[in-house]
């Protein structure tokens, strides 16, 4: 897959994991396994870009004794995925033309 | 691997890379790994998890672009002396060139690898087209000349068809070549990237 592409289709799959809740890095790897095997490094360059472009904030809260990082999905990242899907309705009508069947209109 | 031992690894690793970032992704892993723990996994399990501490460390550093490593290289750590940006202004003439050809000479490198891949596919080309020529020449030869010799007419196409021959062959050692060249460009900023990032572990 184009680079480009995947760079976008993961930041976007990384902000659909917490839209709907704050989540924490494990456990936004493990809700994405089944769609996408994110390394640590990967994930964390792309929590940094997404942070970086205001589409989530961080805050540290005490977990069992300890600190953990816990990411939130801003306005404007709710946006991004609302942007995303109207940009993958293009794409697939694309993709319905690209694959049409012949009709034979001959 | 213990948790304390693959972070240690990770440190060495990493410093000389922009600083905030080091602890901030150190940070991270150790998070990681915690999470692991109280998952149920033993701590030698989840560092295995998380992979070998050199496939990490290099992994990290093929996502950092080689222009935030060279800024953070040549950012001074603490605010520079007058004494010191004097000396540096005199010295100017000195290592300013020095840098410059360095870099013009890596440059120079480059340009001329790509001049020699832009070369081969000439040559690839030219033996194609040519070739082409040679066939259609020797029909056009042999039909339209008033006492053609079917000779010449059989040694022009036999000529071409074994330029086309070249020329596929050529293509594919083009295409190699720029495999080569693509590998051997990554090759050239990760190296880079460890002198810039090398030198100041040994500071």
């Amino acid at each position: 897959m184009d680079t480009q592409m995947k760079r976008g289709l993961l930041d976007v799959l990384v902000l659909a994991s917490i839209k709907y809740a704050d989540s924490y890095g494990y456990q936004i790897i493990k809700d994405l396994h089944p769609y996408a095997e994110l390394s640590e490094s990967t994930l964390y360059t792309i929590l940094k870009r997404l942070e970086g472009a205001d589409y989530l904030t961080v805050r540290t809260a005490e977990h069992g004794g300890r600190l953990r990082k816990y990411y939130h999905i801003t306005g404007k990242g709710l946006g991004r995925i609302e942007e995303f899907k109207a940009e993958w309705q293009e794409i697939i009508s694309i993709y319905g033309y690209v694959t049409r069947e012949d009709c034979g209109n001959d | 691997m213990t948790k304390q031992a693959f972070i240690d690894g990770l440190r060495r690793g990493l410093s000389g890379m922009p600083g905030g970032d080091i602890e901030e992704r150190i940070t991270f892993y150790g998070e990681m790994i915690d999470d692991r723990v109280e998952e149920g996994l033993s701590e030698d399990e989840a560092v295995a998890q998380i992979g070998d501490v050199d496939s990490v460390i290099s992994q990290i550093k093929s996502e950092i672009p080689l222009t935030h490593i060279v800024k953070e290289r040549i950012k001074p750590k603490r605010e520079l002396k007058g004494w010191e940006i004097a000396l540096i202004a005199i010295g100017s003439p000195v290592w300013l060139p020095l840098l410059i050809a360095l870099f013009a000479v890596l440059l120079s490198v480059f340009i001329v690898l790509v001049a020699l891949a832009v070369s081969f596919w000439s040559v690839a080309i030219s033996l194609i087209a040519g070739g082409i020529t040679a066939v259609l020449w020797s029909v056009f030869y042999l039909f339209v000349y008033a006492g053609a010799s079917a000779v010449n007419a059989v040694c022009y196409c036999g000529v071409g068809l074994a330029a086309i021959g070249l020329g596929i062959l050529a293509v594919f050692g083009c295409r190699l070549f720029d495999r080569w060249l693509a590998a051997v460009t990554k090759k050239m900023i990760g190296w880079l990237k460890n002198v810039f990032t090398g030198r100041r572990n040994r500071v």
